[in-house]
């Protein structure tokens, strides 16, 4: 009795030794076996691309199964994603397994380079995890005390933390003075300096209190003046609304004075005017607040467009240490911008029906066009017996139909005419050949004439073509004598 | 009579008609409307114009007009009434057993052979033919005679 075998593609037992490799089956799961672990290699390299961190809740369930070497790979150990994977997979040890496995099951060897990471892949890989690895350690991140967010490091298993599973908190608790607070104070327009520009600041900012109940007219000058004091820049150009009515934010100005020196605000360079409504913020009034600090400050202005309408949000001023300024053409009252999403320049006043009108219309062709097009069985075969494609001139009859349907809808202006030397076809009398000789035996003719003609007047004298002219009965070949 | 269809005198009317006329085939009728023969072909076609209109259409084109003598000169018409047929501007041949088979020459002798006519080249066109044998016996063809030279 000859010993089984088992093929471990087929997943079968055989009794032949070499013979069973060059069956049509064992190829065919061959091919597919080997696809599969091709794709498995596609995405551990994917991850040598992209080198991240292997986070603690994929440890467990990232496993390899390496079909060549039949044996499981975990990432129990690993730092980065799939490390102990491509480790094994870069091992001399599964290179060979892979080359014998592909020898004995009658596969080319010269595809094994997909089976298997390359030295110089593993190489590159390495170079990028200590990359990364560098890259971390730099970026530290502050952690504030007290906070619960994501970067703090805690997880679903630290008993302490609020996510924990299991951990019976209501919402009261939840809200605790170790956890992040709205903000009440602007962030825009802050930054990173000391405190006793600060202080200067804040005396500042009582006197911008005194100017709240101007006028909007007289703002304007003394806005642009104070944008020159603060952050010393000169040109500036400040747009408003004549007719604009300015909301105060009453905390803005008080708060500015009263933040911690500890608060970090990192400095921003586009100030923003808000026109809006939201009264719950801010108290009814004219003019304009600041919170001017450091040299860099925010100019805002809250406007009222129309009753009832959306905020929108425009900049007022804006500057840049290398950047030149423009001027921006000022928003009127009916307009939108970016920010409060009005119609953009490049839709037409009716476009914008077609294309956001999506509700009411449907989209695509209508029912008739769509009938139109498509022609019931009973109509194509009527169509068929009136127009067979075989028949005399169908290819210039479906041209020319075109063309008029064309002309039809209008999307031509006019149909194309024949020009006034234009000649039908037509085969002549005295003809042998093709058809398309006569049009061009007729022109010579003409032209010949034409010579014959000029040349007789030229020369005033009457030539004869030819001798005599034989002139035969036609007689028929098919009638018999 | 011939009130119905007007005669064409000018080589952009007959162009066009031919252009025009799509799936159907088209009959230029060349003669003058004081020729007795003419007038009683324009008689039999008048009569048939509603008859045949699902597959053809007719034209009268004035053999006399100064723009139609480029058409007489290219379809080598020398008598008159001469009737042309085209099926999608191509020009359809019927051999009736006379010297020239690319036109028909003088009357019908009843509508109705015009229709058997027309029908026929439509037929032959349909599948493909460019010239057609005619339905009529040899006593109802006119006849005439061709002397041709050698060009």
């Amino acid at each position: 009795m000859a010993p089984l075998n088992f093929c471990p593609v087929c997943r079968i037992h055989h009794d032949k030794v070499k013979g069973h490799k060059y069956g049509v089956k064992h190829k065919k799961y061959l091919t597919e076996f080997l696809s599969k672990a091709r794709k498995k290699l596609q995405d551990v390299r994917l991850s040598m691309k992209e080198v991240t961190t292997l986070q603690d809740e994929d440890r467990d369930r990232s496993k390899f199964w390496c079909a060549f070497c039949e044996q499981e790979i975990d990432e129990k150990k690993s730092v980065f994603v799939s490390e102990s994977t491509i480790q094994h997979l870069g091992n001399p040890q599964h290179v060979f397994m892979v080359k014998k496995f592909l020898a004995d099951q009658g596969a080319h060897l010269a595809d094994s380079f997909s089976y298997f990471i390359s030295k110089e892949e593993t190489l590159q890989w390495q170079e990028r995890c200590k990359n990364l690895t560098a890259t971390m350690a730099k970026t530290s991140v502050v952690e504030l005390p007290g906070t619960n967010n994501i970067h703090s490091g805690t997880s679903l298993n630290d008993e302490g933390s609020s996510l924990a599973l299991g951990s019976r908190q209501s919402f009261s608790h939840v809200a605790s003075v170790h956890d992040v607070q709205p903000l009440t104070v602007l962030t825009v327009g802050r930054t990173q300096n000391s405190l006793s520009t600060h202080n200067e600041v804040s005396s500042a900012a009582t006197e911008t209190g005194s100017l709240r109940r101007h006028s909007v007219s007289d703002r304007t000058e003394t806005l642009v003046d104070f944008a020159n004091e603060w952050a010393g820049v000169s040109g500036n150009s400040v747009h408003y609304m004549d007719s604009a009515k300015f909301l105060v934010p009453t905390n803005f100005g008080l708060e500015a004075s009263t933040r911690k020196p500890s608060d970090d605000y990192r400095p921003t360079e586009v100030f923003k005017a808000w026109r809006g409504t939201d009264t719950s913020h801010y108290t009814q009034g004219r003019g304009v607040n600041w919170s001017a600090t450091n040299g860099a400050f925010s100019v805002q202005g809250i406007m009222q467009s129309l009753p009832g309408a959306a905020p929108v949000q425009y900049t007022v001023m804006a500057s840049g240490q290398t950047l030149s300024k423009i001027v921006c053409p000022p928003l009127l009252s009916g307009e939108g911008n970016v920010h409060s999403g009005g119609t953009p320049p490049w839709i037409g006043p009716n476009e914008d029906k077609k294309l956001f009108d999506v509700l009411n219309d449907e989209i695509g062709p209508s029912i008739e066009a769509v009938k139109k097009q498509s022609l019931s069985k009973t109509q194509e075969r009527k169509l068929a017996k009136l127009r067979p494609p075989n028949r005399v001139g169908a290819a210039w009859a479906e041209m020319r139909r075109a063309q008029l349907e064309r002309a039809e809808r209008g999307e031509t202006l006019d149909v194309p005419q024949a020009d006034a030397s234009w000649l039908p076809n037509f085969g002549r009398v005295w003809q042998s050949g093709s058809r398309h000789d006569t049009r061009r035996e007729f022109e010579a003719e003409k032209r010949r004439e034409a010579k014959r003609l000029a040349s007789e007047l030229g020369k005033r004298t009457v030539t004869s073509v030819e001798g005599p002219v034989q002139f035969q009965p036609y007689v028929s070949k098919r009638r018999v004598a | 009579m011939s009130y119905l269809l007007e005669s064409l005198t000018r080589k952009v009317d007959v162009d066009n008609l031919i252009l025009n006329t799509i799936d159907r085939v088209l009959v230029l009728r060349f003669g003058r409307t004081s020729d007795v023969v003419c007038m009683q072909l324009d008689e039999i076609i008048a009569k048939s114009v509603r008859d045949v209109s699902k597959f053809a259409a007719i034209g009268l084109v004035d053999a006399d007009a100064p723009e139609i003598q480029s058409y007489i000169k290219y379809f080598d018409i020398t008598l008159i009434p001469a009737t042309i047929f085209f099926f999608n501007a191509h020009h359809m041949k019927m051999d009736s057993g006379t010297p020239d088979h690319t036109k028909w020459i003088g009357a019908f002798h009843s509508k109705q052979d015009f229709i058997d006519v027309v029908e026929v080249i439509f037929r032959g066109a349909m599948k493909g033919k460019l010239i057609v044998t005619c339905p009529l016996p040899k006593e109802r063809v006119p006849k005439f005679e061709l002397l041709y030279g050698n060009i």
